[in-house]
């Protein structure tokens, strides 16, 4: 059966499994739940907008995993 | 002194028990001394796939408790004299054995065998971690599912944390047609989340059933089924012969056409 995924790319079921096992492992081996994710954004956009004008739309928060080490990489784009 | 070999996977139903069965047969039909030992406190099987459970007297729990000797309690094969089972109680609590314990009745195991296999009960809470204590070596069994891959995870994870480095994996009822037409995921991809060496892949097969109702380990049959032949193969690697996958797909592929053929 032949899905397609948000991007519009036509996937198969076993790749659209391969992609979610490889997003939430990332999850599970950092010990963090996806959810605390958009939480720490929440938080974040807040704290931020403080001192910085940025699009929170703009916002990029990612987890990812190497050399066995987890990685949160955070991404805001500021306003000139 | 023998060596000592968990199976495990963290979730249940993945066929841990399956693979102890005929992995153990097939080292013992190679002339190895082997002992299987069922950790499965509570929820004991391997007696029942082995065809061994009318002839059990003693079990892990009397052993430690000093019921009777680690020789009184361990079950002789119906064909092979020199395959034992030391199974599991029944009716006792999942703590009945302490890890220190485990370890002991697997040490002195490794005394009198070559090869001591261990089947871990599912979960990762004590009967696991006591599965684990005494093994020198860890295989991981998953299937292609996404919930079973995930546990496979946690396992491999939870075995390095316990000091046993580089577990190898055990790949259980891949249906290589649906791999081919993008519906499963197949051994490459397993191999690319997990990170792990392969150690077998076992494809789909019903004759599993079959020799399960029987009591009798599919390896008996040789190479006459894709299971026994996947079985083999991973006796074969374990021993240290370098092995070939392709060799079980093929004759698959080879089996399937046979079939084809018969059914017009």
């Amino acid at each position: 059966m032949i899905i397609t995924n948000i991007w519009g790319k036509k996937m198969s079921s076993k790749e659209i499994a391969k992609e979610r096992l490889q997003v939430i492992l990332v999850y599970d081996r950092a010990k963090i739940e996806p959810k605390m994710i958009e939480s720490l954004k929440e938080d974040l956009i807040k704290a931020v907008s403080k001192y910085l004008t940025f699009e929170p739309d703009n916002m990029r928060i990612e987890l990812s995993q190497e050399d066995n080490k987890s990685i949160l990489r955070i991404d805001i784009p500021l306003k000139e | 002194m023998g060596k000592s070999i968990v199976i495990t996977s963290g979730k249940g139903g993945v066929g841990k028990t399956t693979a102890v069965a005929n992995i153990g047969t097939g080292l013992a039909m190679r002339g190895l001394k082997v002992a299987l030992v069922d950790t499965d406190i509570g929820l004991r099987n391997l007696d029942l796939l082995l065809g061994l459970e009318n002839r059990i007297v003693y079990n892990i729990v009397d052993v430690v408790e000093g019921k009777c000797s680690l020789k009184q309690a361990l079950v002789k094969d119906k064909r092979l004299n020199n395959l034992y089972l030391l199974p599991a109680a029944q009716t006792k609590e999942k703590e009945a054995v302490s890890i220190d314990q485990m370890k002991e009745v697997i040490n002195d195991l490794k005394i009198e065998f070559d090869y001591v296999i261990i089947d871990s009960p599912a979960g990762i809470e004590h009967g696991f971690k006591s599965a684990i204590s005494g093994a020198d070596e860890a295989i991981v069994i998953t299937t292609p599912e996404v919930s079973s891959v995930r546990d496979a995870d946690r396992v491999i994870g939870l075995l390095e944390a316990y000091g046993l480095r580089d577990p190898r994996l055990i790949i259980n009822r891949v249906r290589f047609d649906m791999v081919r037409n993008g519906e499963m995921l197949g051994v490459d991809d397993l191999l690319d989340i997990l990170s792990i060496e392969l150690l077998g892949i076992i494809p789909e097969d019903e004759n599993l059933i079959i020799s399960v109702n029987k009591g009798e380990p599919i390896i008996y049959s040789g190479n006459k089924y894709k299971s026994a032949l996947a079985f083999n193969l991973i006796v074969k690697r374990l021993l240290g012969e370098d092995v070939s996958w392709d060799e079980l797909e093929k004759s698959e592929s080879f089996i399937e056409k046979i079939f084809k053929i018969f059914k017009g």
